[in-house]
């Protein structure tokens, strides 16, 4: 168990003040239950402040709906005073290891770069009731209560320039050696003024498309396929190349709809932030063999010309467990070659 | 004699039609091996590589085999989508780079000379048209009117220039003009009025282009869409040209300022240290270049001596950027600029020269009311708060609030930037009772906040000392920097805020 662990996790879809929403809380539960497993975060239970629309009663009223921004606020501030007891304790001025946050719900951008969720009391005129979780990650790694801080919002980030921000109310603390020592990663599910997707995904539920790739990756589609880990490199590398899988075609269509997240990550090799580590997983790859290769040599080359599959075609198709990567499939003899890629998000069919 | 070993790695080379493309090569691993704009020449070891490139919003992929000799790719125009109607963008049709063109060739209204300002917007919803093409169509210039500095209509495209109400509508209005800044302003179907400053230079025309965007809900919430216009300038008398490629560029520029995107390639660079004559390009790469880690102030330098000569007499983007090379500089900004991140360098400068935005000038009063976000700086006209407004505010669930002590979401979000809730200051906050949010704290002994210990807080107590209450001066220099960037709102208009909470206490219960 990652003792040293803490997250809090936050799906807000009523908003009597806004429009309910129908992703936030499946994604918070999706988030939650890899946070919390052992084959994930890893993260005890009792460590993880887990806040959502449905543990709380419905209200018509935005001023009386919850979680309301103090709600929220109050996670932060308890592990501030619990850094505080472990110093009274002679613990040092800290909580842990590693903070997750996990935020989704409307958002919006009061400044270039935020990215706020909204909480449940908020309205058109008081959009300042919101979460900046950028500036909460930060300092809690600026004051080293925790060393490092992986952050996730599944929000809007429209340009709303008239909310004020609500800057956590904290007094700037620095400790020593805190830059040096923290490792973040910082993951927004679409670029600052742009709007992020929400879909109903293969379970059936609506999901946004962020936290979707989000946790297929997690779960191991961005491991790093030589030594199982999921790093922040690899994380980055994996929802950069594969949120737009998750698109509908619509708005894949749709030239004015990021096709990216926005994500902020140490990428030094040398120190890496490594946010769990998974079996490899292999995905399922499908070649299409033109009947005139029957009985010939079929290879399939790995992105270094390494050959990591060789065997006699057999029309119509040929189906191969690989890891994800890039790779090359041939029948040298006909001069056949096409390059496929595999990257743990969609079906792959290649074709010559 | 010894035998050296040849280098095994490969040239890739990826040539881009559009210099401001962005290039990435991602390896079999997907990790970014390298990157550039415009152009990429890289030296690999054998294998298979993905090339990635993008301009505007758009991307491309695809895979290169690099196995024994160097390779060379080209990358074709993106179809970019651009409010202007250019050749090769995405969301244009024929019809309407006809009516640009034409449009901006004659003039409809004259209300001065030596300049002018052209507008041409449109609707845009799909290549072909629909098995059912109505008779007519909304005019997507209404609400849209041009205006001076004092507010008064100089054009309405509401009803005066040319317009086509067929399928695909559009609407232009060529205003030959004095030199000088304006106002263009919409009125959105809810009431609000959102207004931009446009800049007409001497011996130019300023061409602005805008598709519509909706502004609520329903069949009649379309509008032109103010915060996505293309703005471009060309000469006195040579109208908009849909082929012209520095347009294109200036337009690639603007996405990429958009998206905080480094897109300036080497050869616009170059052509920037040596001549460009698009003084638009030349302003949004003054600000492209200041998005480099390192910005190249000498470059800098150059291209705003060349906006002086392109541009005579003032113009409030040219003096904006002028800052960053002479902070000095005796400039002042009684009339706002035309992009955001120059009001950023403008309200920036207002920490050390409070006096740069005069009071009670319409950039001072315009700073607490933005509405739009990069690139082109946009507010909401601000308007008086109608009584019917604090009604509807205490029916939302807000009993407690008296109508004149309402704050704004401004002052309240200031209070909180400066209150130090570590003093021991009578604070209240509602979340001061029940268990935390983590089961592990709520076990622990001595880890409840009381009801009488500072906690997280939005407001101060009634009752609290004066010396105890928001102080500008306590914050000094460096804080009133910080605080003036983090609100990006001018030093004069916070002071006034500040004055004004001093004057009026606020309980956080009336929030």
């Amino acid at each position: 168990m990652a003792k040293d662990d803490w997250a809090i996790v936050v799906g807000i879809r009523l908003y009597p003040g806004l429009s309910d929403l129908e992703g936030p809380e499946n994604d918070a539960k999706s988030f939650y239950e890899w946070v919390v497993s052992p084959a994930g975060g890893d993260v005890p239970p009792e460590q993880i402040a887990y806040i959502s629309s449905s543990k709380f009663p419905a209200q018509n009223l935005p001023g009386k709906a919850e979680p309301a921004a103090a709600t929220v606020q109050r996670a932060f501030d308890d592990l501030q005073d619990l850094a505080e007891q472990n110093s009274k304790a002679g613990n040092g001025l800290r909580v842990g290891r590693r903070l997750y946050i996990y935020l989704s719900g409307h958002g919006c951008a009061p400044r270039l770069n935020d990215s706020a969720l909204l909480t449940a009391n908020a309205t058109p005129q008081r959009a300042g009731y919101h979460i900046l979780g950028r500036l909460y990650a930060d300092w809690f790694l600026r004051s080293n209560f925790f060393d490092e801080a992986i952050l996730f919002m599944d929000c809007c980030r429209e340009s709303y320039p008239q909310t004020p921000p609500n800057i956590p109310p904290y007094i700037d603390v620095t400790g020593a050696d805190a830059m040096d020592k923290a490792k973040a990663f910082y993951g927004f599910g679409t670029k600052w003024s742009r709007l992020s997707r929400e879909r109903k995904m293969a379970d059936g539920k609506v999901h946004g498309v962020f936290t979707t790739a989000l946790v297929e990756g997690l779960k191991g589609a961005a491991c790093d396929p030589s030594d199982g880990r999921i790093t922040a490199a690899s994380l980055g590398n994996y929802l950069y190349a594969n949120m737009k899988n998750f698109l509908s075609q619509a708005d894949l269509d749709d030239p004015e709809i990021p096709k990216e997240p926005d994500l902020e990550y140490d990428k030094n090799p040398q120190t890496p932030l490594v946010i769990a580590s998974v079996p490899i997983p292999k995905f399922l790859a499908t070649i299409n063999l033109p009947a005139g290769t029957a009985g010939k040599k079929i290879e399939i080359l790995d992105d270094k010309f390494k050959s990591v599959y060789s065997d006699t075609a057999t029309p119509p198709a040929l189906k191969v467990q690989l890891t994800r990567g890039i790779y090359v499939a041939q029948v040298l003899v006909d001069g056949l070659q096409a390059p496929f890629e595999v990257n743990g998000t969609e079906a792959v069919n290649v074709n010559f | 004699m010894s035998t050296s070993n040849p280098d095994p790695r490969l040239n890739l080379e990826i040539r881009c039609a559009d210099s401001a493309t962005e290039v990435f090569v991602i390896d079999g691993q997907f990790n970014l091996r390298d990157r550039g704009i415009g152009y990429l020449k890289t030296l690999l070891e054998p294998g298979i590589y993905k090339v990635k490139v993008r301009a505007g919003f758009e991307t491309r992929e695809q895979p290169v085999i690099l196995r024994d000799k160097d390779q060379t790719i080209e990358i074709s125009r993106f179809n970019f989508v651009s409010p202007a109607p250019l050749n090769q963008t995405s969301k244009t049709h024929e019809f309407q780079m006809d009516a640009a063109s034409d449009g901006s060739r004659n003039v409809d209204l004259s209300d001065g000379q030596g300049s002018s300002i052209f507008i041409f917007v449109r609707d845009w919803t799909s290549d072909t048209p629909p098995a059912q093409v109505l008779p007519s169509y909304p005019n997507p210039g209404r609400g849209l009117s041009l205006r001076n500095i004092q507010g008064n209509v100089i054009a309405d495209l509401t009803i005066q220039g040319k317009q086509s109400n067929q399928w695909e509508p559009w609407a232009t209005c060529n205003v030959e003009l004095n030199p000088g800044a304006y106002l263009l302003s919409l009125e959105t179907p809810s009431g609000e009025t959102l207004e931009q400053i446009i800049v007409a230079s001497p011996g130019w025309q300023t061409q602005v282009f805008l598709l519509q965007r909706s502004y609520g809900e329903g069949p009649d919430s379309q509008r032109a869409d103010l915060q996505g216009a293309a703005i471009l300038m060309a000469r006195q008398g040579q109208g908009f040209d849909p082929n012209n490629d520095t347009a294109r560029l200036a337009e690639l520029a603007r996405l990429g300022l958009s998206n905080a995107r480094r897109v300036l390639s080497d050869d616009v660079r170059q052509m920037l240290a040596h001549k460009f004559d698009n003084p638009m390009l030349g302003i949004l790469a003054a600000h492209l270049l200041l998005l480099d880690k390192e910005p190249e102030l000498g470059l800098l330098s150059i291209v705003i001596d060349n906006l002086r000569m392109l541009l005579p007499g003032s113009h409030p983007d040219v003096d904006a950027l002028s800052l960053v090379l002479n902070p000095g500089a005796a400039h002042t900004f009684g009339v706002p600029p035309m992009l955001r991140k120059s009001w950023t360098l403008v309200v920036n400068a207002t920490s050390k020269r409070p006096d740069i935005v005069p009071d009670q000038s319409l950039a001072a009063k315009i700073a607490t009311h933005l509405w739009s976000s990069d690139p082109w700086l946009v507010w909401m006209k601000p308007k008086e708060i109608a009584p019917s407004d604090m009604e509807s505010e205490q029916a939302l669930g807000f009993e407690s609030i008296p109508p004149p002590k309402l704050a704004t979401n401004l002052e309240v979000a200031l209070r909180a930037r400066l209150h130090k809730p570590w003093e021991q200051s009578r604070v209240t906050s509602e979340t001061s009772r029940g268990d935390s949010p983590f089961a592990a704290i709520s076990k622990m002994t001595a880890a409840r906040i009381k009801d009488d210990q500072p906690s997280s807080s939005l407001g101060l107590a009634p009752g609290l000392e004066a010396a105890e209450r928001p102080n500008f001066a306590r914050l000094g220099e460096e804080g009133i920097d910080k605080l003036v960037q983090s609100m990006n709102i001018p030093r004069k208009n916070l002071e006034g805020m500040i004055a004004r909470l001093n004057t009026n206490p606020l309980d956080l219960d009336e929030i």
